[in-house]
């Protein structure tokens, strides 16, 4: 499948998002990046039908954001602002439904619905394949496990469909819960099916075989030290958390993470990786680039400089309302960029992402 | 079936609007000061050297100890995320700014200072099993509130001040509800805040909608 962006551009927009996103619990904020992932998503899965599934899955992420927002209401009984008073003799429920647990449990939906939003973008211009070429070497098997993982929600969800289609058309009818177990049980052998036609694949490909060979010495050796730098970033953390003052925990972390990424990178050339097909940058790619540095630096900047801008917590003694300011607000419309380029490319470069041509070789 | 799922839409953006209304509208009514007919104490203590007591009245049979510190009208900074509860994380300017600081930011490992919580029972401080958003106050109890060193199950008592000692003046009374003109920013301020906000979300609409009519076109 043909992409609009270059991988690393489009990962470096998609880090500076996701970073705001997750900086931030002011409302208004997070309403801004979401209305910009609305129009990404709007914008750049015009024409496309395998999305189905994944605006499925954000049905679902607006559900759980209304669970969250009622079950922070039911449950804390915190703040200013009493909406109502239910009986406090009701166990866990019962006491005064507060303005501030709606607001805040609204807030954490919001903030969950904004991630699932991005990274619903984020596949429509990453497919596995190139998922799999910018991960790291030492992250191959973990990259092909995500790339599994991202395509076989959308593929399970395909597959559901066409199950509960082919019962309905058998006379089978979907009343109470347990009559989807005729939709379960042929999903999971399906499933099933799909695992191993998927394994067969890799191994037919050669999965696994394309590692230069080490000394068992070396092998050893290596196992040693990720044990030994895993134990260590273990007790670094054990240390800093109980005895903070002490810079012995701190060093230990420092020192652990420092021999995994020495470790990585040697577990990282030993992978043979061959590529058929170049990347080009473009442009477009470059205005992208540029949106997610300025989105990463806003986003680490404020939370250095003055972290009160990200800040909001509706509970006592802060302010009931959030505030907005044209910075950092300003600069979160940068979250729309994709589709505003998307948009300044048509017809052709668009229209030939979406059939496929026009891409160099 | 788009005009369905257009319909569908606004349907959902109306009652988004009709429940948004709903909160403002309910949230907008100013509470009143209550008057109190019943009366517990209440022993802050902050340090060996600073020790303030309030007389709080509440007009309810029976209020949380939560209740009881919130209207004695020291400001206050809470976790109500807990598990367990609403943990008090900082009472007057002793203690932790949550949530920009762990609740418990002194209480990491050893030695561990955080706001321990007691009831004062036959004339000596009892450590509190439940939290203070648990526990009911009556009329005539004394409760304490203590910034010191300890471990879970134990920490620093305040000092033993009984009942009559805190409540035994009429001039020391308090308990308040905030009002609510107070929780609300003035029109000029939330329109200050609104209006850039609604602006830039109305141009970032308005562009995808541009955007994806322009795709339509043949």
């Amino acid at each position: 499948m043909s992409t609009l962006f270059h991988p690393w551009a489009w990962l470096a927009w998609t880090a500076g998002v996701g970073l705001t996103a997750v900086l931030t619990r002011n409302p208004l904020y997070l309403a801004i990046l979401m209305a910009g992932l609305l129009v990404d998503w709007m914008v750049l899965s015009e024409g496309r039908t395998r999305e189905r599934p994944w605006s499925s899955l954000l049905r679902v992420a607006i559900w759980i954001a209304a669970i969250s927002t009622a079950f922070n209401a039911l449950v804390v009984h915190e703040g200013r602002v009493v909406l109502f008073r239910l009986p406090t003799r009701w166990p866990v429920i019962g006491g005064p439904i507060t303005g501030e647990a709606v607001l805040y449990g609204f807030t954490t939906g919001l903030s969950l619905v904004t991630l699932v939003t991005l990274f619903a973008v984020f596949q429509l211009e990453m497919p596995p394949s190139q998922w799999l070429r910018v991960i790291p070497g030492f992250l191959y098997v973990g990259g092909v496990v995500t790339a599994i993982g991202i395509a076989f929600v959308p593929a399970t969800w395909r597959a559901a469909q066409d199950i509960y289609d082919a019962q309905r058309l058998r006379g089978h009818r979907f009343r109470r819960v347990w009559d989807y177990w005729a939709l379960v049980t042929p999903l999971l052998v399906d499933s099933l099916e799909r695992s191993l036609q998927l394994a067969e694949a890799m191994t037919v490909r050669g999965f696994g075989a394309h590692l230069r060979p080490w000394s068992s010495r070396t092998q050893v050796a290596v196992q040693l030290g990720l044990w030994l730098c895993l134990a260590g970033l273990a007790s670094g953390a054990f240390l800093r958390a109980y005895w903070p003052a002490q810079p012995a925990g701190t060093a230990l972390l420092w020192v652990s993470s420092a021999g995994l990424l020495l470790l990585f990178h040697m577990q990282g050339r030993r992978v043979k990786r061959s590529r058929y097909r170049r990347w080009y940058w473009r442009h477009r790619d470059t205005a992208l680039l540029c949106g997610g540095i300025l989105l990463l630096l806003t986003g680490l900047g404020t939370r250095l400089l003055a972290p009160h801008l990200w800040f909001y917590y509706p509970y006592p003694p802060y302010p009931f309302w959030p505030e907005f300011r044209w910075f950092p607000g300003g600069m979160l419309v940068l979250a729309a960029l994709p589709a505003w380029i998307a948009g300044i490319s048509q017809p052709t470069e668009t229209a030939n992402r979406l059939t496929g041509q026009g891409e160099r070789p | 079936m788009w005009h369905h799922k257009r319909g569908n839409l606004l349907h959902k953006v109306a009652l988004i609007a009709l429940w948004i209304t709903l909160v403002l509208a309910i949230a907008s009514r100013p509470s009143h000061a209550q008057e109190g007919t019943h009366q517990a104490g209440l022993v802050i203590r902050y340090s060996d050297d600073l020790v303030e007591t309030y007389c709080v009245a509440f007009s309810e049979p029976e209020i949380s100890g939560l209740e009881l510190l919130r209207r004695s009208g020291v400001p206050l900074v809470v976790d109500p995320t807990q598990s367990w509860g609403v943990a008090v994380c900082k009472i007057g300017e002793q203690g932790c700014d949550y949530p920009s600081q762990p609740c418990f930011c002194q209480c990491q490992g050893e030695p561990c200072v955080y706001w321990a919580y007691y009831h004062l029972k036959d004339n000596q401080w009892v450590y509190s099993e439940v939290g203070a958003s648990q526990y009911m106050v009556r009329h005539g109890m004394v409760e304490g509130w203590s910034w010191g060193e300890g471990l879970p199950g134990q920490g620093t008592p305040p000092p033993v001040i009984s009942f009559a000692q805190i409540c035994g003046t009429s001039s020391q009374e308090t308990g308040r509800v905030l009002d609510g003109e107070t929780l609300l920013p003035s029109l000029t301020n939330l329109a200050a805040s609104v209006l850039p906000f609604a602006a830039l979300l109305a141009a970032v609409l308005a562009s995808g909608w541009v955007l994806v009519r322009r795709r339509r076109q043949p």
